[in-house]
């Protein structure tokens, strides 16, 4: 299981972030269920690379390996590397990571409600890493967390400081977490799912928020999500996710005119069009696969609807298909080129 | 004297059914045609047979309940027949833990006591279990006033600590010249019109917490009547806490009879019972302490057998602390 | 805030006075003869009969005494014992003593139980975690009226650590010492159980993840993040728990002779003295209440989200 890494790689220096065939397993009492299975994906500063995927499929696994807040037991990291500008995260002391997670690598969640302390106030867990990492006066970081509640374009922020998570609404204690996760600076943003949780109009206004602090900010950026829909307008490149692994990269643009893997064609497929009146949505059908007992060959074959033989009894490699775009589907080609499908 | 029932409440307030995973398991679908499907019940006892403890508890449990009816399997002796002339006197043929300080035969007595401990604390967590269950459903159920008066009548009797109710209403019951028959019952319908607070609030929050699920929603709309949507879609989400409850309550009232004897209260002779023996022999410990040791031990390890069934079966079925 | 103080104090007052009537009720509203029932199996001379009838006001009806009463506990009157003494006069004796023992009770509970319970917590399925979890079982499994007289026979005889019997020594904490320990263990299982419970669940929410992903080290999450969300069902415990331990002192103040509360109560259910059963009883339904409602308001406190309308 070799994914080929994919040739925007610069010749010189590193990217900012690099996963190299990574692989994550859960040791659990009914058996152990592989979770990620050879990912490899790269993000550069100023660039959004969006991780699309089904629950299950390993995106936010593979974002938690690499803050390193995974829970080892029950998880293992069998094989791989996660380089951060060149050193390897994952042979790093436990000191010196934690001096990359939040400082270099911050991370925001699917449900602030839960993912916030829910008996401290807004501005204390905005302020405690400028207070005990960065050794700021407690008065100088208060000010800081009103700054950066501003720059979250969180209203009267300096009256709302000393107010709890669970005064604020969703759309508003997503700010704070992204706020917080603003606090130190950090060079690459990992968002995991920040909009699922909210209401339709407050998604896209968390999104732009995303995008303009990427721009200013001049951060890399990972946003996890399922929701094809939400990563066309923000994200440069997309890796499509299933089983554990990246079947597709590729460039937003291209990726939306041709899709080279027919797991992101049902993706595609699957979404409404406000075009297509009248006309019945098509679904993927069938049930993701049982990551303690994945299939022979191409994980997605028993849901494909060009299943060939070959399909069930090799794995397909990760094509090169060019200008960064790879697929991990036999018939890669024929789909590119429209003959399938 | 209510801290199982702190044991048992305070951990199954954790014990909410819901999603239970570990946040960062992945999230592992099943695909249909491998994996059968496993209910609660079925999984605690996969669960539950794995545990010493458990087995620990049940044997000793069962042991307990086979002296209670058949003691004359375990001593030939009769507990009644004393002899001041045997005086704290050795041990002796059958009487393998010697004599007490009036000349009964200590072993014969413990086994005797058996019965009535095990009476009263069986009887009483029944009559709990029934109020409890009686009250707890009709009140998450129905609620409205009818929630309210339950509410407040678990108030007041949660105002009275249950060691303390039982000796004002023990000494009412012996100021009306109960006999000692007269005072097993009184105790049993003490115990249980006292004890099954815990075990109703514990009900009805989970009647509350099923009313608002679909499906009782559905079967509503389907036309099924309140007795049967009670029977069959609410009480068995109820069970599984209750068991635990009752189980641990079961223990603990053994453990209050032996207490309210030992204060006096209690049964008087002639009943056998532990928390007599107990209040006997205590003046005589630094003469001879194995009078005392022997009811001592027999009502730690019952309680103690009561006490870790329900704990081992809590834990069963809990999801979270698998 | 406003409108829930008043309707808990007011529910209060109802937990209050039903109790109250109900012991009251108990202990003098016989059907038989109340002077009989007020000295219980003992032969009453006419004499004395008509001294009782004066001082309980026997010869009011029985919502009026009941109401006499009422007021009386109101005042801090609780009427007078058999023997002539103010109950209050003995309460105010004896609470200092039965007050020390659950302090020394809830301190041993705050060390051994919370500290163990954290341990067991965080070290989730280690041998520490699996013994203390039998080891509190055991000592949740036994009863009170076993374990104090085994304590006092093996440290108190046997061993001679500790004093036998603190009679006459209430002054001194040394001699106190077992006895609280003894009346605090079972509360030390129930606590460690408690904090290991709810340490195991706060360390697996989401918010303990994110403050991992702060980079923040792991003494820090788990004692502030952690401890602070788990102190709230600990100390909750801890507070109801002081109020209970007033009364479950019964059987610990008798083995160990400590002349507080328990004892007094103990030997006045011996002597049949009911006025002094009665006040005794009172006294600790008002503790074991104003301790509940004292952990009700502590509760809004420290829990943020908690509004009370």
């Amino acid at each position: 299981m070799t994914d080929i890494h994919v040739e925007t790689e610069r010749v010189q220096g590193h990217h900012l972030l690099e996963v190299k065939d990574l692989f994550v397993e859960f040791h659990t009492r009914d058996g152990v269920a592989r979770v990620i299975n050879g990912v490899s994906y790269h993000l550069d500063p100023g660039e959004t690379l969006a991780v699309l995927g089904e629950s299950g499929s390993g995106k936010s696994v593979t974002a938690q390996a690499i803050m390193g807040i995974l829970d080892m037991p029950p998880a293992k990291i069998p094989k791989g590397q996660i380089l951060y500008n060149g050193e390897d995260l994952l042979k790093m002391p436990e000191d010196k990571r934690r001096d990359i997670r939040g400082q270099q690598i911050s991370m925001i969640f699917q449900d602030a409600l839960s993912a916030l302390n829910p008996v401290f106030s807004v501005g204390w867990q905005i302020s405690e890493t400028l207070r005990t990492r960065m050794g700021m006066s407690k008065a100088d970081a208060m000010k800081r967390a009103v700054e950066l509640m501003d720059q979250v374009k969180i209203p009267a922020a300096k009256a709302r400081l000393k107010d709890y998570p669970h005064q604020f609404s969703g759309g508003m204690r997503q700010r704070v977490m992204i706020a917080m996760s603003l606090a130190m600076d950090p060079k690459v943003l990992i968002a995991d799912e920040p909009t699922t949780a909210l209401d339709v109009t407050v998604q896209a206004q968390i999104m732009d928020l995303l995008a303009d602090l990427r721009r200013d900010l001049n951060m890399g950026m990972i946003l996890i999500t399922h929701d094809l829909g939400v990563v066309a307008d923000v994200a440069d490149r997309i890796a499509v996710m299933y089983a554990g692994r990246i079947i597709e990269h590729a460039d937003v643009r291209a990726l939306y005119k041709q899709p080279a893997h027919p797991y992101t064609k049902g993706l595609l497929e699957s979404i409404p069009r406000l075009d297509d009146k009248g006309t019945v949505l098509k679904t993927i059908k069938g049930l993701p696969p049982n990551l303690m007992r994945l299939p022979t060959g191409c994980k997605y074959h028993p849901r494909c609807p060009y299943t060939q033989p070959i399909c069930v009894s090799d794995e397909p490699r990760s094509l090169n298909l060019g200008n960064g775009r790879t697929s991990a589907c036999h018939f890669a080609k024929e789909m590119l080129s429209g003959e399938l499908g | 004297m209510s801290d199982f029932e702190t044991v048992a409440a305070t951990e199954f307030h954790t014990a909410q059914p819901g999603p239970a995973g570990d946040v960062n398991a992945p999230s592992q679908p099943h695909s249909m045609e491998t994996q059968k499907p496993r209910s609660a019940g079925a999984d605690a006892w996969r669960e539950l047979r794995r545990k010493p403890l458990f087995w620990i508890g049940l044997v000793l449990a069962l042991f307990a309940l086979v002296m209670a009816f058949w003691p004359s399997l375990f001593t030939s002796a009769d507990p009644q027949t004393c002899q001041l002339s045997r005086r704290m006197a050795p041990a002796s043929g059958g009487a393998i833990f010697g004599f007490d300080v009036q000349g009964c035969d200590v072993y014969a007595k413990a086994v005797y006591g058996t019965k009535n401990s095990l009476m009263i604390g069986g009887l009483a967590a029944l009559l709990a279990g029934v109020v409890a269950m009686l009250l707890g459903v009709t009140a998450g159920y129905f609620g409205r006033w009818w929630d309210a008066i339950v509410s407040r009548v678990v108030d007041i009797v949660l105002g009275l600590p249950l060691l303390l109710a039982g000796i004002v209403f023990m000494r009412r019951v012996a100021n009306a010249g109960g006999g000692a028959n007269a005072r097993v019952w009184a105790l049993i319908a003490i115990l249980g019109l006292l004890g099954w607070t815990t075990a109703a609030r514990v009900i009805r929050s989970s009647v509350i917490t099923a009313k608002q699920q679909d499906y009782v929603h559905a079967a509503r709309m389907l036309g099924a009547g309140h007795g049967r949507i009670m029977l069959r879609h609410i009480l068995p989400n109820a069970l599984a806490p209750f068991i635990v409850i009752i189980t641990m309550a079961l223990g603990a009232f053994i453990a209050a009879e032996a207490t309210l004897s030992f204060l006096g209260v209690g049964l008087i002779p002639p009943s056998q019972s532990w928390g007599l023996s107990i209040s006997e022999m205590y003046p005589y410990m630094r003469e001879n302490a194995i009078p005392l040791a022997v009811p001592s031990a027999f009502l730690a390890l019952t309680v103690l057998a009561f006490i870790i069934l329900g704990d081992t079966i809590r834990e069963a079925f809990d999801p979270k602390l698998r | 805030m406003f409108r829930y103080l008043v309707r808990r104090f007011l529910q209060m007052i109802l937990v209050f006075v039903a109790t109250t009537f109900i012991v009251f009720a108990l202990m003098y509203a016989t059907g038989g003869d109340p002077i009989q029932a007020l000295a219980g199996e003992r032969p009453v001379s006419e004499q004395q009969r008509a001294q009782l009838t004066k001082l309980y006001g026997l010869d009011q009806p029985f919502l009026v005494r009941y109401w006499n009463y009422l007021t009386g506990l109101l005042r801090l009157d609780f009427g007078k014992a058999l023997n002539g003494r103010d109950v209050s006069e003995i309460i105010a004796s004896a609470l200092p003593v039965t007050a020390k023992l659950a302090l020394i009770a809830i301190i041993t509970t705050i060390v051994v139980g919370v500290v163990a319970g954290i341990i067991a917590g965080v070290r989730r399925g280690s041998i520490f975690d699996n013994s203390t979890l039998v080891l509190t079982l055991i000592v949740i499994g036994i009863p009170i009226v076993t374990l104090a007289p085994l304590a006092q026979y093996i440290f108190g005889i046997k061993l001679g650590w500790f004093p036998a019997t603190a009679a006459g020594r209430e002054d001194d904490i040394y001699a106190l010492l077992l006895p609280g320990i003894i009346l605090g263990a079972l509360s030390v299982a129930t606590a460690m159980r408690l904090t290991r419970a709810s340490f195991n669940e706060n360390l697996r929410s989401d918010y303990v993840r994110t403050a991992r992903s702060k980079g923040l080290p792991g003494r820090r999450v788990i004692g502030v993040h952690v401890l602070r969300n788990s102190l709230i069902p600990i100390i909750t415990f801890l507070g109801i728990e002081l109020g209970a331990l007033m009364a479950g002192a019964i059987v610990t103040e008798s083995v160990f002779n400590v002349n507080g509360i328990g004892f007094n109560l103990a030997r006045a259910l011996r002597t049949e003295d009911a006025p002094l059963v009665v006040g005794l009883v009172s006294v600790l339904v008002i503790i074991f209440l104003v301790a509940n409602l004292i952990v009700d308001l502590l509760y809004a406190v420290l829990d943020p989200r908690i509004r009370y309308e």
